[in-house]
């Protein structure tokens, strides 16, 4: 199907694109999950009225994240340029794109973790501080085993929109299925068939990615009668 | 083995303050049912979390064991807590860990070998009578089965002190009689205090040996009480009716 659509040339160039694309989603989504799960944990915990009660660190970490959020993604990866610049020595390619991809990707999932807490039953907190807990097994022992579905599905969310914000980094030389797609398939009088095929990958993509977090979701949610 | 002196604990918002106990002094000694009555929002659950080291108090004095809550070292106080356990009326159990793994979480917490505390739980899951259950998930469990899983979790540590928070008042008359009733043998096996608050005043009647009854915050009546060997479901009595 492919050889009958696109020339050879066209086709090792939507391979490296497609590797591009999944390198890209996966450096930032190792940095991002982690690190937003932690800021979801904060925002959750040390909000107004919540157990750990601290608004100087809620509400700061709280502003970054929602000034980060509310920049169109485009504007904040060229603003993200001298930054790169100043610590990398590179204002074009894979570490700009990258540094952007993953400020992103911090923010969208510390939204989503702080949801998938918020939603628990807060009695979760009276149990754990009944028990004994820490504040390292309140998240471990009780949090991250209660919500641990939400979790799943909240990272499914985040990496289907890493993937799509990913598409417009060939504008800072990202490369991936984005710039297959636009650069050499829309803007090119023959590429059309380029493009299209740019976007069926990238629709296989989110799919297996949400397909793959349902089953996993599914499977770690013990709390579904029958 | 715990003694209240003249203690008091109020809740401030921005314009108001609500005065959860006043003036509150008691004595629990050690091998007491002490039952703590009274209606909705007179200070019961407030007392009991003064009384299991969750909260402390604004005035007055609290001895644990003749020592001083308030001069306690954090170190001190979390020695105190492990000789405790609590059991909630609702959300007492993890829903995406198994039965054995419920009981077994506070001894994980602790450190404990995961061979120890599984036999640990066993055995206890054995005394509640549900080892049958021990790969299943809460879900599947109904409301008397939830609270007896929530006793074995409760007696894996080995406590000295047990607080109760209306461990049967979601539960149905039957069901609540066999709860009391486990109560009841866990006193008499382990030994061990049992504080239990509940506005069923049938239920207090039914298994405590002195009771403290709460009216706005202040004490009402404390003293011992008859028990009764014929549970009898009478919601809201007043003291001098029962």
């Amino acid at each position: 199907m492919m050889n009958i659509l696109l020339s050879t040339l066209e086709q090792q160039s939507l391979i490296k694109a497609s590797f591009e694309t999944l390198e890209l989603l996966l450096w930032s989504a190792l940095i991002s999950i982690p690190l937003g799960t932690l800021l979801g944990y904060i925002f959750a915990l040390y909000g107004k009225d919540k157990i750990y009660q601290n608004k100087w660190i809620a509400y700061t970490l709280s502003m970054i994240v929602s000034i980060i959020r509310s920049i169109p993604f485009v504007l904040f990866m060229v603003i993200i340029i001298p930054i790169s610049f100043n610590l990398f020595k590179t204002s074009y390619g894979f570490i700009p794109s990258i540094i952007s991809l993953t400020l992103i990707g911090i923010a969208t999932t510390a939204r989503l973790v702080e949801q998938a807490i918020v939603d628990l039953n807060p009695n979760i907190y009276r149990l754990a501080k009944s028990l004994g807990a820490n504040k390292y097994q309140l998240f471990r022992h009780f949090i991250f085993i209660e919500a641990r579905s939400s979790l799943i599905l909240a990272y499914t969310s985040s990496l289907i929109s890493l993937l799509a914000y990913s598409s417009v980094l060939y504008i800072i030389g990202g490369g991936g299925l984005g710039y297959t797609a636009i650069q050499i398939g829309y803007y090119s009088p023959v590429g059309h068939e380029l493009m299209y095929v740019s976007t069926i990958i990238m629709v296989i993509i989110v799919q297996l990615i949400q397909i793959l977090g349902n089953i996993l979701a599914n499977y770690l949610n013990k709390k579904k009668r029958g | 083995m715990l003694e209240l002196i003249q203690v008091s604990k109020s809740f401030k918002s921005k314009f108001t303050k609500q005065n959860a106990l006043i003036d509150i002094s008691l004595k629990i000694h050690e091998g007491d049912i002490f039952g703590i009555v009274g209606k909705s929002g007179v200070g019961k659950s407030t007392l009991l979390n003064i009384l299991s080291l969750q909260m402390l108090p604004d005035s007055g004095t609290f001895l644990f064991k003749n020592q001083k809550v308030d001069s306690l070292k954090k170190i001190q106080k979390q020695k105190m807590i492990d000789e405790t356990s609590f059991i909630f009326q609702d959300f007492s159990l993890l829903y995406n860990l198994t039965i054995l793994e419920n009981i077994a979480l506070p001894l994980k917490l602790r450190g404990i070998s995961k061979e120890e505390r599984l036999k640990k739980a066993k055995l206890m899951l054995e005394f509640v009578g549900l080892l049958d259950k021990q790969d299943a998930y809460p879900i599947k469990l109904s409301g008397g089965e939830v609270q007896r899983i929530s006793i074995a979790r409760a007696l894996v540590t080995e406590p000295k002190i047990l607080y109760l928070d209306e461990p049967t008042s979601s539960l149905d008359e039957a069901t609540t009689l066999d709860i009391l009733n486990i109560i009841k043998e866990v006193h008499q096996k382990f030994n061990i205090t049992i504080i239990l608050v509940s506005h069923q005043m049938s239920a207090i009647k039914y298994i405590c040996t002195r009771v403290l009854l709460l009216e706005q915050g202040k004490i009402k009546r404390l003293g011992p009480i008859q028990n009764s060997n014929d549970f009898k479901p009478t919601y809201d009595l007043l003291w001098e009716e029962a």
